[in-house]
């Protein structure tokens, strides 16, 4: 069982594409996402689709999205406020009242609950599911580093107006690369205390406060160090953050990336005409649907 | 064409340097602050093309900072160092720098790829060299250093000897030509310290021209280098083969050292009215000891 | 007080796939005033071991018993698959609220403890601990004080901020942040680990002072001079197991076993017994260092003749 938006070692198709090409992909589904594809009964369709594919993607991946809701309650609580806010604050709505709750009811005052606002809040929860699935797929695919060479390659042509992108994938990577470090050395120091009787579970405000001081410290003069220490060690192995660097890659590019973009310019390319064009494909096979 | 001239440009050599000379340190100072206490004083030392030399002294002698100023990292107060008769300079540093490989004591906090691979590839990155030629530049390293079986392996998942052996393979596929071990063993369990020391011997022997600079605890270490140079307060108080410095036994315990173990016993033995000052080996110590 | 281990195992990360059996059915008894070396490869399980000795590790089965503490992992376990009703007062077999009162009896120093210390003086960071155990202001002032007596640092160190001080000095002073709680039983990973040999030197005389004062100490090391020098019982753990556990000199003249599990015996240990092999009649249970290797060579000489 992979947790959600951890990277899982399987070596799967989807593992194996190139990560500038998932990356792409990545962008251009949230892309199709956003896009209004005329009614509304289109967009539910073309989110459908969306979905599926996503699905067996993600299926092919091995990556689980179930636990998307279990680990994110947090979700449902967004969900509620944003149908809270939809129907409170939605003032030139003109759909369809659904009901009504009174507040009054001799005044006859109360909240309309409008067709429109569920409609609203649908959309921003399919939305979110489809974005939480696509960047879930890669990042359970994709390592952490291959990630950063990946966006620095993607934010290649800020370069040109001289944003340091390579000393951002720089700094993000070694970041990455120091996260286990970091680990090992928090749990180490609060090892360390609690031999001193710190007790990081029980004891008064202060006491907490305290024993969270004994940790922090210690773990800044350790990080210091390590980035000192990191720092002459870049420097003695000829790392000039100014100077021409050549990029050392093991994965070459295959076929399967090739097809990849491919499909990826396909869909693309579907997802960009049918935005455009906004056929109602319900008119058009004479499928009756109420009128939203 | 230009760059090449300017490459040339920068890399002169001063010709009042010794042709054999790999470091040359001239009248060398330094100070971590400003107008503060001199932590190197005016050290003057020749380091010969192909000699491995080890920098012994207690905490604070010096000797960690001596490495990073004849790297280029540290800037000296006053003074010259010439690498192979070249004069380092703000301009010409990176490249002199390409020549001289500097394992540090950390070995996790050197350790800068995300694996074994990516790290050996760090260096060849740095100096430009081509990806297509990196991958076998990287596995024939790695086979050098026994590391082949692990270059995919994460940092967190390798010992300390193991970080220690990468690190060496970095510099042994950036082909320098000096390397400075800064304490590459002190964090290190006994059989990654044993590991270590076979692997630079063994480096020595395929690479005679390779230069060593070993600052280190160890008098195991200190024992086989072919000189010896003792740190006290920033200054070089002893210099000679490990024969000639370790027989300065009263002066290197008054610099707090530990001296090697026939001599520490010799010093017991006379204390104790048997006087064996010809000796100098285990097993003459033995042979005398047994008659 | 005495530290008795059964039948203790302990698995990492038990169920996961980097699931891994660090200590395997470890019986062990700590007798009072004991000075046992821990001796293993990294990863032979021995700092797993020292932190099940004060509780920041339980044992996954088996029994620790500690003076009148008692972490008894097989009834419990068994009974109610829970963990944390498991350190029990032996005498009530009651619940007790923290293992707290455990810390206090078995002090642990970590390797590189310099890392632990946070506080803007030496005073302050070392009678951090007394006062997380229940001292008043005063009290813990006092302990203090004389932890830092103890590891040789003077008044002139109180104020000072411990970010200040040299390696080793920050050593001592993390050292005596443990020493304050007056521990019945000192626990050391590898306390002389890049310290120079006169830091060193000054290390385990204090630890050599604190044994005779009664204290039990184990030291996990890699340094078989000071193991030679200073214990007197040597446990040798590979693979999560105890392998030998003997004399130091008993081990030491072992020579199979060294060469088999890579364990270098000490120089002054094996030139001994070289000049034993040479017909010196040398008291190997006599040489500790080269001081006493001289009296023995003398007194053998003497012999011989």
């Amino acid at each position: 069982m992979t947790s959600f938006g951890r990277y899982s070692s399987y070596h799967t198709v989807i593992h194996r594409i190139d990560c500038r090409v998932k990356l792409m992909a990545m962008i251009l589904f949230l892309v199709s996402v956003f896009l209004n594809y005329g009614t509304p009964w289109m967009n539910l369709v073309i989110y459908g689709g969306i979905f599926i594919v996503l699905l067996s993607i993600s299926l092919v991946a091995k990556a689980s999205f179930l636990s998307l809701f279990r680990s994110l309650k947090a979700l449902w609580f967004m969900i509620f406020l944003l149908l809270l806010i939809n129907v409170l604050f939605n003032g030139n709505d003109n759909s369809m009242i659904l009901f009504t709750i009174p507040f009054n009811a001799e005044e006859g005052t109360g909240v309309a609950i409008r067709l429109g606002a569920i409609i609203n809040v649908v959309y921003i929860f399919v939305r979110l599911v489809l974005v939480l699935m696509v960047t879930n797929i890669l990042t359970q695919t994709t390592k952490p580093m291959e990630l950063t060479a990946s966006l620095e390659w993607l934010f290649y042509p800020l370069k040109l107006i001289h944003i340091p992108v390579h000393k951002f994938a720089m700094a993000l990577s070694l970041a990455l690369r120091f996260v286990p470090t970091l680990q090992e050395q928090t749990s180490r120091i609060m090892k360390a205390q609690a031999s001193r009787g710190v007790d990081y579970k029980q004891g008064k405000f202060k006491e907490k406060i305290k024993a969270l001081v004994s940790l922090i410290i210690p773990l800044f003069m350790s990080a210091f160090l390590t980035s000192g220490e990191l720092a002459d060690a870049m420097e003695a192995r000829g790392y000039d953050p100014d100077g021409k660097r050549t990029k050392f890659k093991t994965d070459t590019w295959g076929m399967r990336d090739t097809i990849s973009v491919i499909f990826l310019c396909l869909f693309t390319a579907g997802f960009i005409t049918l935005a455009v064009l906004k056929p109602d494909l319900f008119a058009a096979l004479n499928i009756s649907v109420p009128a939203l | 064409m230009r760059s090449e001239s300017k490459r040339q440009e920068l890399l002169k050599r001063d010709e009042n340097i010794a042709e054999d000379s790999a470091i040359f340190l001239k009248d060398l100072s330094f100070s971590y602050i400003e107008n503060g206490p001199l932590n190197i004083k005016e050290i003057t030392l020749d380091i010969k093309r192909g000699q491995s030399v080890a920098i012994i002294g207690h905490n604070g002698s010096g000797k960690s900072t001596l490495a990073k100023l004849i790297d280029g990292i540290l800037v000296q107060k006053s003074g010259d160092i010439f690498i192979f008769g070249v004069k380092m300079t703000d301009d010409n540093v990176l490249l002199l720098r390409r020549d001289i490989a500097l394992v540090f004591q950390n070995p996790d906090s050197q350790f800068i790829g995300a694996t074994v691979r990516d790290d050996i590839a760090f260096g060849l990155e740095n100096e430009c060299v081509d990806p297509k030629a990196m991958p076998q530049m990287i596995e024939e390293c790695a086979k050098k250093v026994g590391m082949e079986e692990y270059l995919d392996r994460e940092p967190c998942n390798l010992s300390g000897g193991q970080k220690q052996r990468v690190a060496i393979a970095g510099a042994i596929a950036r082909k320098s030509s000096i390397l400075i071990l800064d304490e590459a063993s002190a964090m290190l369990d006994p059989k990654g310290k044993s590991e270590l020391r076979a692997l630079i011997k063994k480096t020595r022997e395929e690479n005679p021209d390779l230069t060593v600079l070993n600052i280190t605890h160890e008098l195991e270490d200190a024992s086989v280098a072919d000189r010896v140079v003792v740190l006290n307060a920033g200054k070089v108080v002893l210099d000679g083969t490990p024969f000639e410095v370790f027989s300065h036994v009263e002066e290197l315990k008054g610099m707090r050292l530990d001296i090697p173990f026939v001599q520490k016993l010799k010093q017991s033995l006379s204390v104790r009215g048997i006087s064996l000052s010809e000796i100098n080996s285990d097993e003459d110590l033995l042979n005398a000891l047994c008659q | 007080m005495p530290v008795r281990l059964e039948h203790v195992n302990f698995i990492y990360s038990p169920g996961s796939p980097s699931q891994k059996k660090a200590l395997n059915d470890i019986n062990l008894l700590f007798e009072d005033g004991c000075f046992t070396a821990l001796i293993g490869k990294t990863g032979s399980g021995k700092s797993t071991l020292i932190q099940h000795l004060n509780g920041l590790l339980l044992p996954t089965s088996g029994v620790v018993e500690v003076g009148s503490y008692l972490i008894d992992m097989t009834l419990e376990y068994k009974k109610n698959g829970k963990v944390n009703t498991s350190l029990m007062k032996k005498k009530h077999k009651k619940k007790l609220k923290d293992v707290k009162g455990l810390r206090k009896k078995v002090g642990l120093v970590f390797q590189f403890p310099e890392y632990q210390l946070f506080e803007e003086t030496v005073l302050k960071d070392v009678s951090y601990g007394p006062k997380n155990f229940g001292a008043s202001e005063e009290e813990a002032l006092n302990m203090s004080k004389e932890a830092l007596k103890k590891v040789g640092l003077g008044e002139d160190f109180y104020n000072r901020s411990p970010f200040e001080l040299s390696g080793g000095e920050k050593r001592r002073v993390a050292i005596a942040g443990i020493l304050a709680l007056n521990p019945e039983v000192l626990v050391l990973d590898e306390p002389t680990v890049g310290l120079d040999a006169e830091s060193e030197q000054n290390l385990m005389d204090l630890l050599s002072g604190l044994n005779n004062n009664g204290t039990s100490i184990i030291l996990a090391t890699h340094d078989m001079d000071v193991v030679l020098r200073y214990a007197t019982r040597a446990l040798v753990l590979e693979n999560g197991s105890i392998l030998r556990d003997e004399t130091p000199i008993s081990l030491f003249q072992d020579r199979e076993f060294l060469k088999t599990s890579s364990l270098e015996p000490p120089k002054v240990f094996s030139f001994a017994l070289q000049l034993k092999e040479r017909g010196l009649p040398i008291d190997l249970s006599r040489i500790k260092d080269c001081d006493s290797l001289a009296d023995e060579i003398v007194r053998a000489r003497r012999e011989h003749d």
